[in-house]
């Protein structure tokens, strides 16, 4: 396999083209590439998790564009939260049972998935899109933050349950499990997971930000 | 009035690299012309792409793929253009460098020239 096909399979598909032509142009020097690859994946990264510009525009036709697109980016992102969840799990635990979770969740939603959507899908009607991905974006801020606070709540009573050497106040008073029942571990890495939930909550919120704040 | 977008010194140099290359604007066109234009500094290709992809985000400069050239093994090349934010951005960091070039006591400017 030549220098040039490693180069192509290492570098972002959208900017492929162009800089595989440049890197030839200059003979593909290895200082070129050794400096080109990470510089242009961290820069695909960074335009990955930025702001779409598309919201700057007024017209509703950017708005409909924009909540279809953020349905998939928010299915994508919680697809890779639960994931990560399932793998921090499997390792803590040391048990499959998190990834086949969801894994058979996944295998659900591809088959009920589409019904559910259409079932829930409602055309804007009245509404303008700007309005309905308002919406959108607001109940997924408000689910992530409910979450978060739920799982920071659970962590804090597991923290005082195993300080006071009781199951209590996590099972009621007359139910005593033994302490590994306990699994703070599992507090851990879900608060971890829910942190990167909160992490999704803020960029929604700049991007609510940024829609409703009044353009001078 | 709407603010023009504040420029850096690495980002001044790419914009007026792809103003004085006008057609011919792309990767390996920009970095020689960076190089030249820096001539006390050496230059990346990968700077370059970053800092190009960070202009256009910006809406400074826009970008387009090229039909396949041969010469280059069949690939694209991406063209760069000015737009008119990145035009006057340009254009207010030229008159504050050139307000604070005026602003120098006569005797330094000569003495740095």
């Amino acid at each position: 396999m030549d220098l040039a096909k490693i180069v192509s399979v290492l570098l972002p598909s959208e900017v492929r083209e162009s800089v595989l032509g440049d890197l030839a142009e200059r003979g593909y020097r290895l200082s070129d590439i050794l400096n080109v690859l990470p510089r242009i994946w961290f820069s695909s990264f960074r335009r990955a998790i930025a702001l779409p510009s598309v919201i700057g525009l007024s017209d509703d036709a950017a708005f409909e564009l924009r909540y279809h697109q953020f349905s998939r980016e928010s299915g994508r992102a919680m697809l890779l939260i639960y994931l990560l969840w399932a793998s921090i799990m499997t390792y803590v635990d040391q048990t499959i049972l998190y990834l086949l979770i969801v894994l058979v969740g996944m295998a659900a939603w591809g088959f009920f998935g589409s019904r559910l959507r259409s079932f829930f899908n409602i055309h804007p009607g009245p509404r303008s899109w700007r309005e309905l991905h308002i919406g959108r974006l607001r109940g997924q801020r408000a689910r992530a933050g409910i979450w978060f606070s739920m799982v920071c709540i659970d962590l804090f009573l597991r923290t005082i349950a195993v300080r006071n050497g009781r199951t209590w106040p996590i099972t009621a008073p007359h139910v005593e499990l033994n302490l590994p029942h306990l699994s703070l571990n599992f507090s851990i890495s879900t608060l971890l997971l829910f942190a990167l939930n909160l992490l999704w909550a803020y960029r929604i919120h700049r991007e609510i930000r940024q829609i409703t704040t009044p353009r001078s | 009035m709407a603010q023009n977008a504040v420029l850096g010194q690495f980002e001044q140099l790419i914009l007026t690299a792809v103003l004085t290359l006008e057609e011919d604007a792309y990767g390996i066109t920009i970095h020689r012309k960076v190089g030249e234009l820096s001539s006390h500094r050496s230059v990346t290709l990968g700077a370059v792409y970053v800092t190009l992809d960070r202009l256009e985000d910006k809406g400074l400069v826009s970008s387009w793929l090229s039909d396949p050239t041969p010469e280059r093994g069949g690939r694209s090349k991406r063209f760069y253009r000015l737009e008119s934010p990145g035009e006057a951005a340009l254009r207010d960091s030229m008159l504050a460098v050139q307000r604070l070039w005026d602003a120098l006591p006569s005797k330094r400017r000569k003495a740095w020239i």
